[in-house]
């Protein structure tokens, strides 16, 4: 039986007959922490938007918890925290009265978790949700979701405008929640430190497909980068498939490849380089080659081996 | 049916300065009606001056439910509100059907006192006119017909996009739509009219709202 907590197939969505999802397909486990990437535009907050039934899509079908999410019962509303980007909340609330909104909207409230994380955060709850600092509406915001003990936590972009200590702050807390609750997470931003922070798979959305969803640990094994050094100059029909990036001087080639395996190796041993050395390359480097337009076959070719 | 209720709660205090107009209005009315009928040295008289007040509060009052109509759609819409409730234990039609009960309440708010006082006025003056509570009835039935339909364009306008043109626009339709009714009067043929306005327009606002993005 599938036991996934978000299944999105097939889904398309345009804007103004402008294609943002192409295509996507993706299914996260229960207690999966699942970082979802992509520039500015690329088409994550319209992902989870659609998951939470704001959004329709144009095609495919999305589900949350087992059921459509066009058509999300409140119950299982009630099972799903959200932290959206912009932390909107409703602006001319006073802070104690939207917490009693919630309050009394949820099925479930764990009021002590909940007192700790106001006290943690020293919010204050006579002033209204517009009078916050964005770090602050932050906070409420992940602290009105954490109260409703959720199963499925959504967290769209929720460290977007926050300054480098309240980010921190903000993730510490993630995290700390992560580790004590382990339940399912979609986590979305562009923030790459974040997500590798946080996430235990991670997806990459380019040019509205999905074009990297696999563990961290995976990718970076995948996708390697290295500095060879020939005795003499760089043979001129050395040729590896899937190279991602290359770089060519008189006696050194740096190179990026994908799917590195030892079939690779070997045939890059026949040439006997002088040395053969690998840069270690972050999730931001990997984010860089994957997104970059003109590299996109390559990201292809990652997901299609990855499949296979 | 717990959440319905919180959600008619929430509605009911964000939109309690129309509530406040609508009690205000019912009252004046009321009082008005109570001491015409003590001074008022015949029936035709009481009548003529109690129609004539019930028409003017009757028409601002119009323009009241209209305007909180436009309101509730044009906050929510603006500030985004239903897209954040919609994040908790609550679906669109919840939201919805809160927001309309809210509607109907406070029309109620005004009808129930004025129809108490009418009532009254029918149990002290015995009058010539023996089909005055039938009368009183259909007009306080109608009168609630025609305040749901303006309070149903005003949802239906407010959730459009820009400022002035749903404001005017509700405004006008309502002030078109009282006039009409004014002008044809109170026959039972207008009921099944009201009717047939009413339910087209409130499954027009349904469907804009659960397909629209919030």
């Amino acid at each position: 039986m599938d036991d996934s907590v978000i299944n999105i197939e097939n889904l398309v969505k345009y804007f103004d007959g402008r294609c943002v999802l192409d295509g996507i397909n993706l299914k996260i486990q229960q207690g999966c922490v699942y970082g979802l990437l992509g520039r500015n535009g690329a088409g994550k907050t319209t992902i989870i938007r659609i998951l939470l039934g704001l959004d329709f899509p144009t095609r495919g079908q999305t589900f949350l918890l087992g059921k459509d999410s066009s058509r999300l019962p409140a119950k299982i509303h009630g099972r799903i925290g959200c932290v959206s980007e912009g932390h909107n909340l409703i602006q001319n609330y006073k802070v104690n009265r939207l917490i009693k909104l919630c309050k009394d909207l949820s099925l479930q409230w764990n009021n002590d978790f909940f007192e700790h994380l106001i006290e943690t955060f020293r919010l204050p709850l006579d002033r209204r949700v517009k009078e916050l600092s964005m770090g602050m509406r932050a906070q409420l915001n992940l602290a009105l979701a954490m109260a409703i003990e959720p199963e499925l936590l959504i967290l769209d972009d929720p460290t977007l405008g926050l300054d480098t200590v309240a980010r921190r702050q903000f993730l510490e807390l993630a995290v700390e929640i992560i580790q004590k609750q382990g339940r399912t997470i979609l986590f979305s931003s562009h923030i790459l430190s974040d997500v590798e922070r946080i996430a235990d798979r991670i997806g990459i959305i380019a040019a509205g497909k999905l074009v990297v969803d696999c563990t961290l640990e995976e990718l970076k094994e995948r996708v390697k980068k290295l500095r060879i050094i020939f005795p003499e100059s760089v043979p001129e029909n050395l040729y590896l498939t899937e190279i991602v990036n290359q770089k060519t001087t008189s006696r050194e080639m740096i190179i990026t490849v994908a799917n590195w395996n030892p079939q690779k190796q070997t045939i890059l041993d026949t040439f006997k380089p002088s040395s053969c050395t690998e840069i270690p390359m972050s999730l931001e480097d990997i984010f860089i080659e994957c997104t970059s337009p003109v590299h996109e076959p390559i990201s292809s070719q990652i997901k299609e081996a990855q499949s296979a | 049916m717990l959440n319905i209720i919180m959600l008619i709660k929430r509605e009911i205090k964000d939109n309690i300065a129309f509530l406040l107009v609508t009690i205000s209005f019912s009252l004046i009315l009321a009082v008005f009606m109570v001491s015409m009928t003590l001074q008022s040295d015949t029936l035709i008289d009481l009548i003529i001056y109690d129609t004539g007040v019930y028409i003017v509060v009757f028409l601002i009052l119009a323009i009241n439910f209209s305007a909180m109509g436009i309101t509730q759609m044009y906050l929510d819409r603006t500030r985004r509100i239903s897209a954040y409730l919609s994040t908790l234990s609550v679906n669109r039609n919840q939201i919805l059907i809160a927001r309309i009960i809210t509607g109907i309440l406070t029309i109620f708010v005004f009808f129930v006192p004025i129809f108490i006082t009418g009532a009254y006025q029918a149990s002290v003056l015995n009058g010539p006119i023996p089909t005055y509570p039938t009368l009183l009835i259909k007009m306080f039935f109608i009168s609630f017909l025609i305040s749901f339909a303006c309070y149903c364009i005003g949802l239906q306008t407010g959730w459009n996009s820009g400022m002035i043109a749903p404001i005017f626009g509700g405004i006008f339709l309502s002030c078109i739509f009282v006039t009409l009714v004014l002008i044809k009067g109170f026959y039972s043929e207008i009921i099944a009219l009201l009717l047939i306005f009413i339910i087209a327009i409130l499954i027009n606002i349904r469907c804009t709202f659960k397909t629209k993005s919030l």
